[in-house]
């Protein structure tokens, strides 16, 4: 087996937050109160389909065709976070993701007269973290791919909206996101500085040792981000930068795996780094578990568990779930001399929504041979609030 | 300092003597407990049946509008779903929720009305809770219900109850088509309000609702949650809007359909209320007997030192006693009379106002409650007068009966004076503009009793005539009778007057029903001028709304035998003032098949006003809208936003209480561009025979659409079968009102004969026969009964004027053509007799039996 | 009214022991007449008379002569219509219905001719009524009252109802319930005249030794010879006057 065969990348997590999308739908239909005896809601189950399209090597990809959605496979995803600065020196971080799921394979879809027949269901966070005020505000969105509530579309233009939450590609490498809920907002302008990057093996990133058993992905690592940011009564104008995760895949989870400690960082030398561990039932590290460093010039590094190490030094126990996360670590690459401190920029960055974890702008330092770097970057922590095992 | 305590503590002995004296008078109690009883039970009966249909209206509303506050909703054929994505893509509202609804059927699921409910389950959550508390769903266990046609989500109590399953499939009738449907989810709500908003609820997704009821690209509304202050919103939404789409509130909505149904209610209410008013009669008449019937004791008690008010409280609490019994018997009777009477009634608002889809609902507390608060505090405040009368006799052994009815006579003349002025005083409560239902009622209840008032006067006069007739024809006794009841007129007036008013409710009541009755039919033969009626089987007897398939006009042009084939699309649609029904009619002979209770042009002009915008507004509506002035118009919500309508005649319709519009089928097309139609009448060559026109109809038709064909003899029969549901319940009322009135006549000449029986044994001693005392006997009642039927009569009269010219137009803006028939009256007369000689034969016989020395030492 | 508390209070105290002759009730000047058939009947005409403790005073007068009225007055059952009532030297005039009502209860005991029983209480709750009325129906007042049927002699009948007692019998219930709260005063209207003969006198024999041993004054109305003559002192009312009978 080569060494690609067993990336098991970090949106794996995010796999799971899409699978607690439609659970978390059901949730809010069906919103929970007290445990009932007896299920509450049963539906007419359909076994899972093999119709759907499954990741098997390598492709080519075709942008900004490819930015848009792939809906012969069965997940997808857009993730958007950024570390934002105001003139008034205040630092925000943010994050946007929209979450695609098809209920069956497209061709199995029956013949529907109505627009509103929906295949696809959409959901999307939407959070805000104010440092200086210690705040965070996280939102979450159902609705279906159908009638135009919800959407993506790659031709003629990428675009993937829910209700008025959107992300639109306005130029060549230019991008526009704004999403607003009860006082938080932000229309940004993003500027992608170094073009799409491929994830694992030219963006095939495989899961587990059974071939299809994989994804799509790319990220953009460095989108110069320009715009106006909203808190409360407050209008700031901000900079600063954002990245993007987009993968597709059709494919089941590793029973194993109790969750994810995923760090994507921006380093002021021009470097970017994705790292993640993947947390086993036995509380080892997944051998799985990978990371990829995007050099100055674009040019990209593997990394798996023989290079880097990830130490928690702090915790922090949230108030409302009870759950206790890592809050600060020591990353250490030792191929590359690196060492970083990562400290979230402020301790509450839970999403207590259909699905709880932690997802968080932190701030960097270190130094890399004896060189001394800064930079910022989101952190996401799943699996410490509820066990992900038996959830789907 | 006050002299020596008064009563604190109330002494145990004089309510050992209060109920002591009840279980002495067995008879004379248990007919007091009885006519509450069945007072009581009467209202109970009805009021369950009302708040169950209340109840089956919130939770019909709350399970389709929810949590709501506003609404958005378009024209006849709903709003564009393009408005719904608008206000979602740009946000314009927190909360905003597609819905479509329909009320259909399914040959598997009972044939019962149900409410299909299209929602988009993402946006719904705010609006309504279908499952209060349970577990979280499988995903994959949702995916049927967002991709399959004809995924439908019931409740699992439905669903076991027709013997359904996850996957099983079912026809679902949605506008006479029949549609294949499976279930795809059950929901197990937890708390029982959940399981009863879902009685009746079929669950789809918005794109299921789109296809299975056709209204592709279409909502029938959205719901919106605004906060408190809902001006800004509102103001925001508005100009956003596309014309013809308005925005109004939930509770405006809501409201009309349920002044309607309160209506309806407080008119059961208030009929039901007259049994008790009868059944207060009895009481009255008991508790002053029995006051009387002690009068000498009470003097004794004075004298021994107890205060007039002790003696007061005695009386009322016997009262009270005998109320607490009696409501107790009255609130389970009613419990058991509600079974029907929940039927009765949830029918008759199922065919005038709304679909219900909630068939049976609990017995409220409330009801019960209200029943027993209502016998009771009647029952104390009926006791109140003869408690007082009973705390005023004078400290002294007794005064005697003579001066007592000495002074009865003497107050004939004021008695008389009140009625008169107690009646003047109703007819004036009638005179107030725009007085509502409760004025109606009071009014009523004070013409009932001002004409009681003249019972004495009446007997009097009466038997004064009577004395010499009757002397001539049967002698001594013939003389005897008449003025034993005129002797003991203190009591023998009550019971007259008890008796009068319950005949009188009998008269009255019977009278409003005749003449609805025969002004529905002479409107039916005005109205009903088509030979043959199409239209799509509905839920609502009084106005289908189904659209018929639009390749059944052509069909049915080119029927052998149809000479004409007019087309009718009936609507609602918004006004300012509320939802108002609209039929749009191709008839040229619109004009001159109604009946007009205000035309402002000859017949034979209305069409072409018609033609020219005008339109005619149903009586109700024209109630409703306050449309009697001349120039009046009509607004009316068009894609071009609201438009006035000029009325050009007001025609009477008992169609539906809500009200309804005509106006021309051509202006109706060109403003709402609908070309669907909901009727279709035939007129026939002559010669044809319209039942087998009908039947062929029904085969070829049957093809396209299941449709109700029916001549317009079934038709009629139908609308008077319709119209006697409606009017069961008031009949059964009628019916209990006699029973009460029968208890009432009954437990009075039972206690003036067993009174009398010392007075019979002197005769008995003086050599009557026993028939001749049994003649006496029959010969009293006899009188009492002819006197109450006379009296009745006017009575019964003047209350049937009232139902049907104050409380019929009040509660469903009806005007009836009076229609007096003999037969009530008759039948009055022989039922007052009749149960007056019935009444008097076990006392006749008692008294037969007893030997006469018996009698005499009884005292 | 302070007037009468003290007066209850006086004779609870005195019980037995007051001087025989302090009188307690005046009569002054008493008149009372009746319209009939549109014409004045003086049944009273300026009646006067003085009963001291202990005392039994018997009235004779023919049917319709105004005795009965005369025991009415006094009771405060009727008005007077000149001439005042005083009772150990108050005005019974200037006494309101509910207090005149209340001084009936406390210190007066009325014996009828017809009984006047209540019939749905037994002996025993009829005895005790006025005891119940007074709020003195104690364990010393029920002893009282049981004393009281014990000297009627209808001990054992206690939860007889009236009606299956004899006119004798009833009348000896009422006795004892005229006496058992303590009356200062008791009225009696024609008290034998429903009874047969030997009944009566048993009955006045009972009243007489009852009303002496419990020091309480008897003012009885009759037209019985029988009666007044366990009477100290006899009067007759005739043509509304009212003339002391020489012994």
């Amino acid at each position: 087996m080569n060494r690609e065969s067993f990336r098991v990348i970090k949106p794996a997590s995010r796999w799971l937050i899409l699978l607690a999308l439609v659970a978390g739908l059901a949730c809010l239909i069906w919103p929970q109160q007290q445990p009932a005896p007896g299920p509450a809601f049963d539906g007419f189950a359909m076994t899972p389909d093999p119709g759907f399209a499954h990741a098997e090597g390598p492709i080519s990809f075709n942008f900004p065709n490819d930015f848009g959605p792939h809906p012969d496979f069965q997940t997808e995803w857009w993730y958007y976070t950024g570390n934002l600065q105001a003139a008034t020196g205040d630092h925000f971080g943010f994050e946007l993701t929209f979450f695609r799921r098809a209920l069956v394979p497209p061709a199995q879809m029956p013949t529907r007269s109505s627009d509103w027949a929906a295949n696809q269901i959409y959901m999307a966070h939407f959070a805000l973290t104010g440092v200086r005020d210690n705040s965070f505000h996280p939102f979450e969105r159902f609705s279906r791919g159908a009638a135009g509530l919800a959407g993506a579309t790659g031709l003629p233009v990428y675009q993937a909206w829910l209700e008025d939450w959107l992300v639109e590609q306005t130029g060549p490498r230019s991008f526009h996101l704004s999403a607003s809920d009860s006082g938080a907002a932000i229309d940004l302008n993003l500027e992608d500085l170094k073009g799409p990057v491929l994830q694992g093996d030219h963006g095939y990133s495989q899961k587990g040792p059974q071939p299809g058993n994989a994804s799509f992905y790319f990220s953009q690592t460095r989108l110069q981000t320009k715009g106006t940011l909203k808190l409360g009564d407050n209008a700031f104008q901000v900079n600063g930068l954002s990245w993007m995760d987009h993968e597709y895949s059709t494919s089941a989870l590793d029973t194993d795996q109790v969750g994810w400690d995923w760090f994507a960082i921006q380093l002021d030398d021009g470097s970017e780094l994705t790292i993640y561990d993947l947390r086993r039932k036995d509380g080892s590290i997944d051998a799985y578990s990978r990371g990829l460093i995007v050099r100055p010039d674009g040019t990209t590094q593997r990394l798996t568990t023989v290079d880097f190490a990830i130490h928690p030094e702090a915790t922090w126990k949230s108030p409302r779930s009870g759950a206790t996360y890592p809050s600060r670590w020591t990353l250490s690459i030792s191929s590359e001399n690196l060492e970083l401190q990562i400290t979230p920029y402020i301790a509450d960055q839970e999403l207590r929504l259909s699905f709880t974890y932690w997802e968080g702008a932190v701030q960097v330092q270190g130094a890399q041979n004896g060189k001394h770097l800064a930079g910022s970057g989101y952190v996401e922590l799943t699996g410490y609030f509820q066990s992900l095992q038996g959830q789907f | 300092m006050k002299p020596a305590a008064p009563a604190r503590l109330y002494p145990a002995a004089l309510f050992n003597t209060g109920w002591r004296y009840l279980l002495l008078r067995r008879w004379q109690t248990a007919l007091m407990i009885v006519g509450i009883a069945l007072g009581v039970a009467v209202m109970v009966a009805i009021d369950l049946a009302n708040a169950s249909a209340g109840q089956a209206f919130q939770l019909s509303a709350e399970s389709v509008t929810g949590k709501a506050t506003h609404q958005i909703v378009g024209g006849p054929q709903g709003l564009d779903e393009q408005v719904y994505v608008d206000i979602v893509r740009q946000k314009l509202v927190d909360f905003a929720a597609p819905v479509i609804m329909e009320t259909v059927s399914s040959p598997e699921l009972g044939n019962l009305p149900m409410q299909l409910l299209g929602i988009d389950p993402f946006a719904d959550a705010p609006f309504r809770n279908y499952l209060a508390s349970g577990q979280v769903p499988r995903p994959d266990q949702l995916t049927p219900f967002f991709t399959r046609p004809g995924a439908v989500v019931l409740s699992s109590n439905m669903a076991a109850r027709y013997h359904l399953s996850l996957g099983s499939s079912f026809l679902l009738v949605i506008e006479g088509r029949a549609k294949p449907v499976f279930v795809a989810g059950l929901l197990n709500p937890a708390d029982s309000l959940a399981r009863r908003t879902l009685e009746g609820v079929l669950l789809v997704d918005i794109s299921t609702a789109q296809e299975l009821t056709g209204r592709l690209g279409k909502l029938d509304r959205i719901d919106l949650i605004l906060p408190q202050d809902s001006t800004a919103a509102i103001q925001t939404l508005k100009p956003r809007l596309p014309p013809g789409v308005e925005i109004q509130t939930v509770a405006a909505r809501q409201g009309t359909i349920e002044k309607m149904t309160a209506a309806f209610s407080l008119n059961l209410t208030a009929l039901s209320l007259l049994a008790l008013v009868v059944g207060l009669f009895l009481i009255y008449n008991t508790m002053t007997f029995s006051v009387v019937q002690r009068r000498a004791q009470f003097g004794t008690l004075r004298c021994l030192g107890v205060t007039r008010r002790e003696i007061f409280v005695l009386v009322v609490s016997e009262a009270f006693l005998v109320g607490v019994i009696g409501s107790a018997i009255g609130i389970g009777l009613g419990v058991l009379m509600g079974r029907s009477t929940v039927g009765l009634v949830t029918r008759t608002i199922n065919d005038l106002y709304f679909t219900t889809n909630v068939q049976a609902v609990g017995i409220s507390l409330e009801s019960l409650l209200k029943g027993a608060a209502a016998g009771i505090i009647a029952t104390v405040l009926t006791a109140a007068f003869p408690a007082w009368e009973a705390a005023s006799v004078p400290p002294r052994e007794a005064l005697s009966r003579s001066a007592l009815e000495t002074k009865t006579r003497r107050a004939i003349l004021l008695t008389a004076a009140i009625g008169i002025g107690l009646i003047a005083a109703g007819v004036m409560i009638f005179q107030v503009r725009g007085g509502g239902l409760f004025l109606g009622f009071g009014g009523t209840f004070a013409v009932i009793v001002g004409f009681a008032m003249f019972a004495a006067i009446t007997m009097a006069l009466m038997m004064r005539l009577a004395a010499p007739l009757l002397g001539k024809a049967l002698g001594t006794i013939g003389r005897m009778a008449p003025r034993n009841l005129v002797g003991a007129l203190s009591r023998t007036s009550v019971a007259v007057a008890a008796l009068m008013v319950a005949v009188a409710v009998t008269i009255g009541v019977s009278l409003m029903i005749d003449s609805f009755r025969y002004t529905v039919t002479v409107w039916l033969e005005q109205t009903l001028q088509s030979d043959i009626y199409i239209s799509v089987p509905g839920f609502n007897a009084t106005a289908s709304l189904g659209t018929i398939d639009p390749n059944v006009l052509p069909v049915v042009k080119s029927w052998p035998g149809v000479q004409r084939a007019g087309s009718l699309r009936t609507v609602t649609l918004d006004s300012p003032q509320g939802p108002v029904q609209v039929s749009a009619t191709d008839n040229p002979d619109i004009g001159k098949e109604r009946l007009y209770l205000e035309a402002r042009l000859p017949t034979d002009k209305v069409w072409a006003a018609m033609l020219d915008g005008g339109i005619l507004v149903s009586e109700p509506l024209a109630n409703r809208l306050g449309l009697f002035d001349s120039n009046r118009t009509v607004s009316l919500s068009t894609p071009q936003g609201f438009k006035p309508f000029k009325v050009v005649g007001i025609y009477f319709d008992y169609a539906n209480s809500e009200g309804s519009l005509f106006m021309a089928m051509a202006v109706y097309r060109s403003i709402w561009k609908d070309a669907g139609i909901t009727a279709i009448g035939i007129r026939l060559l002559p010669g044809a025979d319209s039942d087998q026109v009908s039947r062929a109809l029904q085969d070829r038709l049957g093809r396209i659409q299941q449709l109700l064909i029916r001549p317009n003899q079934a038709l009629r029969d139908e609308v008077m079968a319709v119209f006697d549901r409606t009017f069961a319940i008031t009949a059964a009322l009628r019916v209990l009102a006699t029973m009460v009135a029968f208890i009432g006549v009954l437990s009075t000449l039972l206690l003036l004969q067993l009174e009398k029986q010392r007075e019979v044994g002197i005769l008995r001693a003086l050599g009557l026969t026993g028939r001749q005392l049994w003649g006496l006997t029959m010969l009293e009642t006899g009188l009492m009964g002819l006197s109450a039927g006379i009296l009745a009569i006017p009575t019964g009269y003047a209350l049937s004027l009232i139902l049907i010219y104050v409380i019929n137009r009040r509660s469903f803006g009806w005007t009836l053509q009076f229609a007096a028939p003999v037969d009530p009256f008759l039948q009055a007369i022989l039922i007052a007799i009749i149960s007056a000689l019935l009444a008097g034969i076990y006392p006749a016989w008692r008294i037969e039996k007893k030997a006469a020395a018996e009698v005499i030492r009884n005292e | 009214m302070e007037i009468i508390d003290k007066a209850v209070t006086q004779t609870n105290q005195n019980k037995y022991s007051m001087p025989p002759k302090s009188a307690f009730l005046r009569l002054d000047n008493l008149s009372k007449s009746f319209m009939e058939g549109g014409q004045k009947r003086v049944v009273l005409r300026n009646v006067s008379l003085e009963l001291y403790r202990s005392e039994v005073i018997a009235i004779l007068g023919k049917s319709g002569s105004g005795k009965t009225t005369l025991l009415n007055l006094i009771g405060g059952i009727e008005p007077a219509e000149s001439g005042e009532v005083y009772v150990e030297g108050f005005q019974i005039s200037a006494l309101k219905d509910h207090e005149r009502t209340l001084f009936r209860r406390t210190k007066i005991g009325f014996i009828f001719q017809f009984f006047n029983l209540i019939p749905t209480l037994t002996v025993w709750e009829n005895v005790v009524l006025p005891l119940e009325l007074n709020r003195l129906l104690d364990s010393q007042g029920k002893a009282r009252a049981f004393e009281m049927l014990q000297e009627v002699g209808l001990a054992d009948r206690l939860k007889t109802f009236p009606d299956r007692l004899s006119g004798g019998e009833q009348q000896r219930v009422a006795i004892a319930r005229a006496l058992v709260h303590d009356p200062i005063l008791v009225l009696a209207d024609e008290p034998t005249g429903n009874l047969d003969e030997e009944t009566g006198r048993q009955v006045l024999g009972l009243l007489d030794r009852l009303t002496r041993k419990t020091g309480k004054s008897l003012l009885m109305v009759t037209h019985s010879l029988d009666a007044a003559a366990i009477a100290d002192r006899v009067f007759d009312l005739r043509d509304a006057k009212l003339v002391k009978r020489s012994s």
